[in-house]
């Protein structure tokens, strides 16, 4: 997890911010964060981005355009709720892997840590309504 | 092993370890390990109400409107910030700038208490305007009882988060915290970025799906 910030400027940094965005891991899984959860809010309501570019953009021709499409696009259920449960578990290990260090931790702190996982997948299948929703 | 591999620069002392990591961090991400259980016990009681057939449940949009998950990625977004400004605070006292490192710091107490006071501002716009017309629509009142319940739980999480982060600054700033005591600070960053995951979580399946 080096950074060259940290070894090439151990004790000032450089940057805005101090920071050396280019070589610092942690600043490059921020912004995967943020654009993921662009993509979260984008797939289950397009229309959201249709009314914001509404708000700050001019209705000018192709971006009238834009608006409208973004506004009649929807996506298939389905996608939607496998697609969004996806990122959420892309992001929340993201964060666990990177930001909460397990990327360097003990093989035994890893498996404690997937102890919620596992939980949450049997407690899920358990008392999913399996006899209404597929009748079985 | 570089300085930001979350490992103490300080050799631990005779009983201060088990299995070669600090009783800390042992002791922290055990309880991690029962809180997240218990969210995963919410967010399936949710999705287990959310998926029963003909159980009238609202749409995100329905219920909180474009604004209302406009606002709430917003807060998301506040809370991811307010995450890499902790990882900022360790490696900053891992290089041993403390000055930074309690700039960060306060960064990231100031994404906590921004996003508290948004979630604020929602709950009761929400309360005032929004979930009694859902109600009168014959949605299921399990979706407010469960959308407190959820964002409630979350949100004590933040606030015991921005109580931690402020003992943890008060200590910096009275030197009991120095660059030498990186797992102190690493333990208190295991939680906030704890409270940032659940969240991802929370605002997936309450918000947007």
């Amino acid at each position: 997890m080096a950074s060259q910030d940290a070894e090439n400027h151990y004790e000032t940094g450089w940057g805005w911010a101090k920071i050396d965005w280019v070589y610092n891991e942690y600043m490059w899984i921020w912004v995967w964060l943020a654009v993921l959860t662009v993509v979260e809010v984008f797939i289950p309501e397009p229309e959201i981005f249709g009314a914001l570019f509404e708000m700050i953009l001019p209705a000018v021709g192709p971006v009238e355009s834009l608006t409208t499409w973004l506004y009649e696009l929807e996506f298939n259920r389905t996608f939607v709720v496998v697609s969004l449960i996806v990122l959420a578990l892309v992001k929340t290990w993201l964060v666990a892997w990177y930001y909460m260090h397990l990327i360097s931790e003990k093989p035994s702190i890893i498996l404690v840590a997937c102890a919620p996982f596992v939980f949450s997948v049997f407690l899920t299948v358990g008392i999913f309504p399996w006899q209404t929703t597929f009748g079985i | 092993m570089s300085a930001q591999d979350g490992s103490v620069m300080e050799g631990p002392g005779p009983g201060e370890e088990s299995l070669g990591v600090t009783n800390g961090k042992i002791g922290m991400w055990t309880f991690l390990v029962m809180d997240a259980m218990t969210f995963a016990g919410i967010l399936a009681g949710y999705a287990r109400l959310r998926w029963t057939p003909d159980s009238m449940w609202p749409f995100p949009i329905d219920a909180f409107g474009v604004i209302g998950i406009q606002l709430t990625a917003l807060n998301t977004f506040i809370l991811i910030c307010s995450s890499v400004a902790m990882v900022h605070v360790l490696a900053e006292q891992m290089r041993g700038n403390m000055d930074r490192a309690e700039k960060w710091l306060m960064a990231t107490i100031g994404g906590g208490l921004i996003f508290l006071g948004i979630q604020a501002f929602e709950w009761t716009h929400l309360i005032i305007d929004k979930f009694h017309l859902l109600m009168d629509a014959g949605y299921n009142q399990n979706f407010p009882a469960t959308f407190y319940l959820l964002t409630g739980f979350h949100g004590m999480h933040v606030a015991v988060g921005v109580i931690y982060n402020t003992i943890i600054l008060m200590a910096i700033r009275r030197g009991r915290v120095t660059k030498d005591h990186t797992s102190t600070v690493e333990i208190a960053g295991l939680y906030w970025h704890f409270v940032d995951l659940i969240w991802i979580l929370v605002f997936t399946f309450v918000y947007l799906i």
